[in-house]
C-alpha cells in the first residue's frame, strides 16, 4: 500500500490482477458495475475524487434502497471514479443522491419495481456552465462527460449501495437507456421563463439539482403550428395515451421538455409555464371507457372526482394537479419536444448543491 | 501505485457497496390457536389479491375458528400501508398481508409485514413465486430475515376467480402454520427458504447469468 493520507472506511476488494482489464473484470464478475468497462477505484484515485467534496468522507448522504446501502460521501466517490468523473462533479452526485433518498422519491419502489423508470437527473444554475454540462443538442444522448458520468454515478450507486443488480433486487421487466446514465441540465439561456430550481424557490445564483422518476422520454414532433395551444395539443396527444402509469397512479408527475424553438413559439403567444401546466392537466386526459377497455381503472382518486360508473366519456387527467405537469426547456435547434411519463407513485424533488459556487 | 501496465502486478480497489447498519430483529410471537381471534386481510389493490384474501378470509372463519376477519385496501400497490397497518394493528390478532407479484408491490408488501411484525402484530405475507426471492432479500435488508413468506404460482393477475379461490385453498393451512407455529421454528424454516446466503437468483431464463 502506498503512502495515503486517508483511511478509508470501505473494504479493500481482494487484490487483483493489475491491469485495467482484470480489475474490469473482477469488478464485474462481482456484479459491481453496469456492463461496461469502469476506472478501477483505487485508493488514489478515490483520494483525488474526496478533493471534489466539500464534506468530511464519513458524512451520511442517505441510504439507498432496497438493500438499504450506507452513501456515505466516501461511497459515493468510489463510485464516482468508477463512472468516470471528475472530483469537480462530486457536489452534483451527492445533492442527486440526498434528493433521490427523501421519501417522496419512493426510491424504494423505483429501484426494485417491474416499471420502466430511471432517475432523472435536472441540473440547475451556475455549475452547469462550471461543469460543462450538457443543456443544448442530444441533451438526452451522449457525448458530454459530465453529463455521462454524473449520471452513470448515481446508477453504479443504485446498483452497488442500493441492491439494484438486475433480476435480483432490480426487477424492471424492461428497464430503458436512461438506466445507464440519465443526466440533463435545463437551457436557461434559451428559455422564455424563469428556471425550475427558481420556480421551485431557489435563487438563480444557486445551483440545484431535480431528480424524477420516469420513463425514457418520448417524442413530440410539431413542425406545423405556429401558436402555443397548436404545439401542446400535439404534446397533449402524446401524453394521454393509456398504459402508462400517470393514468392509474395519482402521485404521479409527467415532464415536457421543451425544445427552445417551441418554448419560444410558446412564450411569443403569451403562455406562462403556469399556462402550459394547466392546458396539459386539462388537455392531456384519457376516456373512462378507455381506461376501462385496458384494464386500467379503480384509481381511488378519480372514484371521488368523476362519475366513472356513469359517464364513460368523462375524461381523466393524468395529473393530480397541474402543478405536477414539470415544464423544462432543453435541447438544440429544431421543432421537437420530449414528453416522459411518471413511475406513478413517486414525486420529483429539488435540492441546492452545496458548495458549488466559489 | 495505481494501474501498472504489468499484467503481474497487483492492484487495490475499494469495495463501492457501503455499508449496510440494520438491527436484525425476530418475528413477532404468534398466536396459540386461531380460535376466536380477528385476523386483518391487507389488501394491496394488485389484481386479484381481493379475491384471493377474501377466500383465504371465508377458509380461515369457516375452517379455523377465526371470530372474524377486517378488511383493508391500500390505495396503490407500491407505497406503504402507514395507517392502514396501525389500523390492522390495532384491531387484529394476526394479518394476512398480499401480495408482492411484481417489484415496487414486493417492497412496499414486505415492508408492510416487517412494520406489523416489529409493532408485535404476526403477519402471513404472500409472495408470487418469481418475486418471493425478491421478498427474501428485502425482508433481510429491513432486519427480519426470518419474515414468513408463502408463495403463489405467478402470475396471480389475469387468472380466472375459480382458479384464485384453488390458489387460496391450496396455501391457507400454510397460512395458518406462519400464524400459529412458534417463531423460533418459524424462522429456521423460512430465513434461508427461498435465498440461500451465496445462491445466484434462478429465475428460468428470465436473468441472464453474468
Amino acid at each position: 500500500m502506498p503512502d495515503l493520507r486517508m483511511e478509508f472506511t470501505a473494504e479493500t476488494l481482494d487484490v487483483v490482477e493489475g491491469d485495467v482489464e482484470s480489475v474490469t473484470e473482477h469488478l464485474y464478475r462481482n456484479g459491481f458495475t453496469d456492463g461496461l468497462p469502469v476506472v478501477p477505484p483505487t485508493p488514489e484515485r478515490v483520494e483525488r475524487m474526496l478533493d471534489g467534496s466539500h464534506r468530511t468522507p464519513d458524512e451520511a448522504l442517505g441510504v439507498i434502497p432496497p438493500r438499504y446501502g450506507e452513501a456515505t460521501v466516501e461511497t459515493v466517490a468510489i463510485n464516482a471514479v468508477m463512472a468516470g468523473c471528475k472530483p469537480s462533479y462530486m457536489p452534483v452526485v451527492e445533492t442527486a443522491v440526498e434528493a433521490l433518498t427523501e421519501e417522496p422519491f419512493n426510491l424504494y419502489g423505483v429501484n426494485a419495481t417491474t416499471h420502466p423508470v430511471a432517475p432523472l437527473l435536472v441540473v440547475n444554475g451556475p455549475v452547469v456552465d462550471e461543469l460543462h454540462l450538457n443543456y443544448g443538442y442530444n441533451v438526452f444522448g451522449q457525448g458530454w462527460r459530465a453529463n455521462a458520468t454524473i449520471g452513470r454515478a448515481i446508477r453504479l450507486l443504485l446498483v452497488n449501495a442500493g441492491g439494484g443488480t438486475p433480476g435480483e433486487m432490480d426487477r424492471a421487466t424492461h428497464g430503458h437507456p436512461g438506466k445507464y446514465s440519465f443526466c440533463i441540465a435545463e437551457n436557461e439561456r434559451n428559455s422564455p421563463w424563469e428556471p425550475l430550481h427558481v420556480r421551485r424557490g431557489f435563487d438563480a445564483e444557486e445551483s440545484a439539482v431535480t431528480v424524477m422518476g420516469v420513463e425514457a422520454p418520448h417524442e413530440i414532433n410539431d413542425h406545423v403550428h405556429g401558436d402555443a395551444a397548436g404545439i401542446l395539443g400535439v404534446a397533449a396527444d402524446v401524453f394521454a395515451t393509456v398504459g402508462n402509469n400517470n393514468t392509474h397512479h395519482s402521485k404521479g408527475e409527467i415532464a415536457l421538455v421543451l425544445g427552445p424553438e417551441h418554448a419560444a413559439t410558446v412564450a411569443e403567444d403569451g403562455w406562462t409555464v403556469e399556462d402550459v401546466q394547466w392546458y396539459l392537466y386539462d388537455q392531456a386526459r384519457n376516456a373512462v371507457d378507455d381506461l376501462h377497455a385496458a384494464g386500467i381503472y379503480d384509481n381511488y382518486t378519480l372514484h371521488r372526482r368523476f362519475h366513472l360508473e356513469r359517464d364513460g366519456d368523462a375524461r381523466i387527467p393524468l395529473v393530480e394537479r397541474p402543478e405536477d405537469v414539470v415544464v423544462l426547456v432543453a435541447g438544440g435547434a429544431g421543432k421537437h419536444s420530449m414528453a416522459l411519463h411518471s413511475f406513478g407513485e413517486t414525486r420529483s424533488v429539488t435540492k441546492a448543491v452545496e458548495g458549488a459556487v466559489e | 501505485m495505481g494501474v501498472n501496465e504489468t499484467a503481474s502486478s497487483e492492484t487495490v480497489v475499494l469495495d463501492p457497496r457501503g455499508r449496510v447498519n440494520v438491527t436484525r430483529d425476530r418475528i413477532a410471537d404468534r398466536l396459540d390457536t386461531l380460535e376466536g381471534t380477528t385476523v386483518g386481510l391487507l389488501d394491496n389493490s394488485k389484481a386479484n389479491a381481493d379475491v384471493l384474501l377474501d377466500e383465504i378470509g371465508r377458509l380461515l372463519v369457516a375452517e379455523y375458528g377465526v371470530a372474524t376477519t377486517v378488511s383493508r385496501r391500500k390505495d396503490k400497490s407500491p407505497i406503504p400501508a402507514d395507517s392502514l397497518a396501525t389500523q390492522l394493528h390495532d384491531r387484529c390478532d394476526a394479518v394476512v398481508n398480499a401480495y408482492g407479484d411484481c417489484g415496487s408491490c414486493t417492497s412496499w408488501c414486505v415492508y408492510d409485514s416487517v412494520d406489523l411484525e416489529r409493532r408485535g402484530t404476526p403477519t402471513a405475507t404472500v409472495n408470487s413465486d418469481e418475486f418471493v426471492t425478491l421478498g427474501q432479500a428485502e425482508a433481510r435488508a429491513l432486519g427480519l430475515p426470518g419474515l414468513p413468506l408463502v408463495t403463489v404460482p405467478h402470475p396471480m393477475g389475469g387468472v380466472p376467480e375459480k382458479e384464485v379461490r384453488e390458489r387460496a385453498r391450496a396455501v391457507v393451512s400454510e397460512v395458518v402454520a406462519v400464524l400459529t407455529r412458534d417463531h423460533e421454528t418459524l424462522e429456521a424454516e423460512y430465513e434461508n427458504r427461498y435465498l440461500d446466503a451465496d445462491e445466484e437468483v434462478d429465475a428460468s431464463g428470465l436473468r441472464c447469468p453474468i
